[in-house]
């Protein structure tokens, strides 16, 4: 299966082309607010490189998210249109999972966040699996968190493990953040620079997977996941109510 | 002078400063930006007339001018994601308005508050900052910026 795969849900802009588990093409760039200009480029210049023409691409791989609502916006303004423009099913990556599923753990937990500010992430829970991303297992689901809400969740969670599955992977741009708060001790580990970032190599990969599984849809169902947050409707609330004593 | 007032402010701001002006319309925050921004090292300003509620600039510094008069909610900024640019780090954000999106300013801000004076052609500008400014409200309070 062939596979154009892209993600941009975070400052990682990374593009990739994949046959089955060949990967042919893939060019990451770590440019803040530059996805617009830079993402259409690295698409022709991966196909280019791939050898393969557009029309024997079997379908399109969008990170959906969490992330960057801007980011996110651009890749699948863009995914949707190749796969309208060249008749191809699309379909949505969790860019979490893809972070995690990229990092090539093969045990214990793996932790993706995504920097949110003010000491909040984008995150999930994953029990490590093999090179099959149908073999991974998701403990918490996309979520939006303070830091510390995480920890005390993740604290929980590897209560009830096994002690070789209490080991923690921590990857996305989060991680060197917030490695310390989550107070895991010796028990984490910071995924290597090179497989910390979303990379679109793991969206195709994921992507095939479930193409096969028929989860492909037509362009114009697949949505982004922005996981809204109520916080600033709340603060906004409060401070009116404080301002009219 | 405003403008003046602004282009030497502009040309000390820092990486991951943030700047509220607050006064209302003809209080002086146009000149006001203006000035910033040529302090910062843009040359041209003024970006697309379909959305004017953010410019992004790339001066000595990236710079994301807002304008958030038309701004109804604050779900508004977060769908626009103001998250990646309050908190870039790397560059300024220049806030007119800022009054009107105030739950979301980030802790360690420099406020500018424009009011009118006596006199037609008054304006009576009033810093206020974090101690992250600190050592620029006591520049401003030195400068002679001429009448």
């Amino acid at each position: 299966m062939r596979i154009l795969a892209l993600d941009t849900a975070t400052s990682s802009c990374t593009v990739a082309v994949v046959e089955g588990e060949t990967i042919l093409a893939e060019l990451s760039l770590q440019v803040p607010r530059a996805h617009s200009t830079r993402l259409m480029p690295l698409i022709a210049q991966a196909i280019a490189e791939s050898g393969l023409a557009k029309t024997e691409l079997d379908g399109i791989a969008v990170g959906v998210g969490p992330g960057s609502f801007t980011g996110l916006r651009i890749g699948l303004a863009t995914a949707k249109g190749l796969a309208f423009g060249l008749e191809k099913p699309v379909v949505g990556v969790s860019s979490l999972f893809a972070t995690a599923y990229g990092t090539g753990a093969q045990i214990g937990l793996v932790v993706p966040m995504f920097d949110a500010k003010r000491d909040q992430v984008f995150t999930a829970v994953y029990a490590a699996g093999d090179s099959d991303p149908a073999t991974w297992v998701e403990l918490l689901p996309p979520s939006h968190r303070h830091i510390t809400e995480l920890a005390e969740e993740l604290r929980q969670l590897r209560e009830g493990l096994r002690h070789t599955w209490q080991f923690v992977t921590l990857c996305g741009d989060a991680a060197p953040l917030q490695e310390k708060a989550l107070g895991l001790g010796d028990a984490v580990r910071l995924a290597g620079a090179a497989v910390r970032m979303p990379r679109a190599s793991a969206v195709a990969v994921i992507g095939a997977s479930l193409l096969r599984r028929g989860m492909g849809v037509e362009p114009e169902a697949l949505a982004p996941v922005y996981l809204r947050k109520s916080e600033a409707e709340t603060l906004w609330e409060s401070r009116k109510s404080n301002s009219s004593r | 002078m405003t403008r003046r007032l602004g282009n030497w402010l502009g040309e000390r701001l820092r990486p991951g400063d943030f700047v509220a002006l607050i006064g209302d319309l003809g209080a002086g925050k146009t000149a006001l930006s203006t000035g910033i921004l040529t302090g910062l090292g843009v040359s041209r300003t003024g970006g697309s007339p379909t959305f004017t509620l953010l410019w992004e600039y790339n001066g000595r510094l990236p710079v994301f001018h807002w304008d958030v008069y038309r701004v109804r909610s604050l779900e508004e900024m977060e769908d626009l994601g103001y998250e990646e640019y309050f908190f870039s780090g790397d560059g300024v954000n220049l806030v007119e308005w800022a009054d009107r999106v105030e739950p979301l300013w980030p802790p360690d801000i420099l406020r500018i508050d424009l009011t009118y004076g006596a006199e037609e052609s008054e304006r009576i500008l009033t810093f206020t900052g974090s101690d992250r400014y600190a050592a620029l409200l006591e520049a401003i309070s030195h400068a002679d910026f001429g009448a």
